[in-house]
């Protein structure tokens, strides 16, 4: 895909506003996809990111030359939500490095969180097989509406995600090395989704500093780039077609549309039971 | 061809510390906390991360392994499986063990009989499920076999349990 296309996207308000709304109190990152295999562009991924409004986002891109660099940037978030977000940081890396700010975090970041999403990757592996992701979405998508249980269903570029934000489900520890934990729970759960319904389900994603790619955000791949939209209504899901999410095709709403979130208020606890995980 | 993706993948490169320290948090959340020694962190990881290169298997597994005995003192470095008179299962593919122990002593106490094991075939060389497919109302990975039919050899896809598999997408 040209870079102008990917930078003018990001020039977009609309876009810029959708993004930060999904940022609030988490990690920003701006990651370059696996398949560049050039090193010096695959050292300009860039994590523990504060954006908090359109322009922390504007600097940060400015910070990083995103423009005049022409990195193809995939854009992400932490599934992680902090009490206060992370720390504030400095766009200098080596001063970044030597104030071991980041060094800190990271062993402070689980006693910092308030809560951990829950999200049910769903990846085709190569575009020719997309529509095995959307069956699998659409068998998932039946069980969750089934049993009332609410999420968020986003095209992810390349497959689905489901999430369901995490004030839904029980608590355990946030802490990645107990003998209990959030991330624990979660891949039980999508291990059990895995064998009822699609193996195509990534299991490998449960820690604690996982991030998400951004609804909103624009998915480079080597062939294509398409955009990451979250589904607003069942109709949307039903009319998926690849092609509508091509960058040069994409002409679906953005403005103040937000995220849906389905069966918004029900429970997943019928869900979970019938998975047979409610109590972790 | 799709290909299904592994954690080896993910972290090709890994070597800095944090990418060692979610790898470790994963593999740790992935066995449900049932690491307690170097033969079952083996299993786990084996299962966990899939095909790794050797590089991977010389410094990556190591690297996570010490990241794990940091977290959890009471992983012991030893195979106490093996330790405690059982044969190194891993290359045995008739195994089928069906349990995990959770403490040195209980290991010892059952004569290290019977320990967590998928099976994988050390002697017929690795399956490599690439295609996708469904059966059953369900979506998974398959492999192309090749089966004789009237006497004459046709092409199937099959999944990890033997089952004939369909490949053709459909909406």
């Amino acid at each position: 895909m040209e870079f102008e296309i990917l930078s003018n996207w990001y020039r977009r308000a609309d876009v810029k506003f959708e993004l930060i709304k999904q940022l609030y109190k988490r990690e920003f990152a701006l990651l370059v996809p696996s398949w560049i295999k050039d090193a010096d562009i695959k050292k300009r991924s860039t994590r523990m990111l504060k954006v908090h409004n359109v322009g922390h986002l504007d600097f940060v891109l400015k910070a990083l030359e995103f423009h005049e660099k022409k990195t193809p940037y995939n854009f992400y978030y932490s599934l992680a939500q902090y009490y206060d977000g992370i720390p504030n940081q400095d766009l200098n890396f080596t001063r970044r490095k030597e104030n071991g700010i980041n060094e800190d975090w990271k062993y402070r970041h689980e006693t910092e969180m308030k809560g951990f999403d829950f999200l049910l990757d769903i990846d085709a592996g190569g575009h020719e097989d997309i529509l095995f992701a959307y069956e699998s979405a659409k068998l998932i998508k039946q069980f969750y509406d089934n049993n009332d249980c609410p999420y968020i269903l986003r095209f992810s570029g390349k497959g689905f995600h489901f999430v369901i934000p995490y004030h839904y489900l029980p608590q355990f520890s946030l802490e990645g090395f107990q003998d209990k934990t959030q991330y624990m729970y979660y891949s039980m759960i999508a291990k059990r989704l895995y064998e009822k319904f699609s193996e195509l389900i990534d299991l490998s994603i449960y820690d604690s500093r996982r991030v998400c790619k951004l609804s909103y955000s624009i998915a480079n791949y080597e062939d294509n780039s398409y955009v990451a939209y979250p589904f607003g209504t069942n109709k949307e899901f039903e009319d998926f077609r690849l092609r509508d999410f091509e960058v040069s095709n994409f002409d679906k709403p953005i403005y103040r549309r937000g995220e849906h979130v389905f069966n918004m208020s029900m429970s997943p606890q019928k869900m979970l039971k019938k998975l047979e995980v409610e109590h972790g | 061809m799709a290909k299904k993706r592994t954690i080896a993948e993910y972290f090709d490169d890994a070597d800095s510390d944090e990418d060692l320290d979610r790898i470790s948090e994963a593999l740790w959340s992935d066995s449900q906390g049932k690491i307690v020694d170097k033969d079952t962190f083996d299993l786990h990881f084996k299962d966990f991360v899939g095909d790794i290169t050797p590089r991977q298997e010389r410094f990556l597994k190591p690297a996570v392994f010490r990241k794990l005995k940091d977290k959890h003192p009471n992983i012991s470095s030893r195979g106490l499986f093996k330790e405690a008179g059982g044969k190194d299962l891993s290359r045995d593919r008739k195994t089928t063990a069906k349990e995990v122990t959770t403490s040195e002593a209980e290991y010892k106490r059952k004569g290290a009989q019977r320990v967590d094991l998928q099976g994988y075939d050390t002697k017929g060389g690795k399956k490599v499920y690439n295609v996708v497919g469904r059966v059953k109302g369900k979506v998974v990975y398959g492999r192309k076999t090749t089966i004789v039919l009237r006497g004459k050899k046709v092409e199937r896809i099959r999944d990890s349990k033997g089952r004939f598999i369909s490949t053709k997408q459909r909406k």
